[in-house]
């Protein structure tokens, strides 16, 4: 059984790490997880940081 | 896994198993390239004696032995056997519960046997697949939109 680990914000607001992390669960070398509450957070920040970034993009949590 | 699911497990090869079977699984398939009906097999004590294989089996061989190649153990589950939730659940890296609720919302068809809940194995892949298919889709339209915004620089 594969290890798992918990994915914070600030992991998934860099995106080449993000990519990276979320590539090698999707390869079934781990089991990655997030909660509502990280996803939410590290979109907030995303769109603070960037102004290009429309208010509401098509980043949004799926449940 | 319990005896409801007939399966056929090697262990971990060690690394003698892993590159004969690389050799092997490359001459084989060779051989099934040159001679695409059925494939026979001898031994080497016993040159006279031979096996004839399906050719499905012998492709089944292939891919056994390529992933004994890189080291991985094998096990084989026939799409009609029936699994218990923990097995399924454990086959698509999720939790027990996760894998209740999916079959509560009806996203994997499963049947009752008494009180115990049974999910094919067919209907756990096809599950996993169309997963597979919508998570790779989300993943290349967040670096899609990543990229546009400059999150890679």
């Amino acid at each position: 059984m594969a290890h798992t680990a918990l994915i914070d914000a600030n992991v998934l607001y860099s995106a080449p790490v993000r990519d990276l992390l979320i590539e090698l669960a999707a390869a079934k070398l781990y089991r990655a997880r997030w909660s509502p509450d990280i996803h939410l957070e590290w979109m907030k920040i995303a769109r603070e940081n960037t102004p290009t970034c429309p208010p509401k993009n098509g980043l949004s949590w799926r449940s | 896994m319990s005896s409801a699911v007939m399966q056929f497990a090697a262990g971990i090869p060690d690394p003698r198993e892993a590159s004969l079977a690389q050799a092997s699984a490359q001459a084989l398939a060779n051989k099934l390239a040159s001679h695409p009906k059925s494939i026979a097999i001898r031994f080497a004590e016993d040159t006279r004696e031979e096996i004839e294989l399906p050719f499905a089996a012998a492709r089944l061989l292939i891919d056994l032995l390529n992933e004994m190649a890189k080291g991985n153990a094998v096990s084989l589950i026939p799409t009609h056997a029936e699994l218990t939730t923990q097995q399924a659940a454990d086959l698509i890296n999720v939790s027990r519960g996760f894998l209740v609720k999916l079959l509560d919302r009806k996203e994997i068809p499963h049947r009752k046997v008494g009180t115990h809940r049974r999910i094919l194995f067919s209907d756990l892949k096809a599950y996993e697949e169309r997963t597979r298919k919508a998570r790779s889709k989300a993943l290349d339209k967040l670096t899609e939109e990543s990229q546009s915004l400059g999150m890679y620089d």
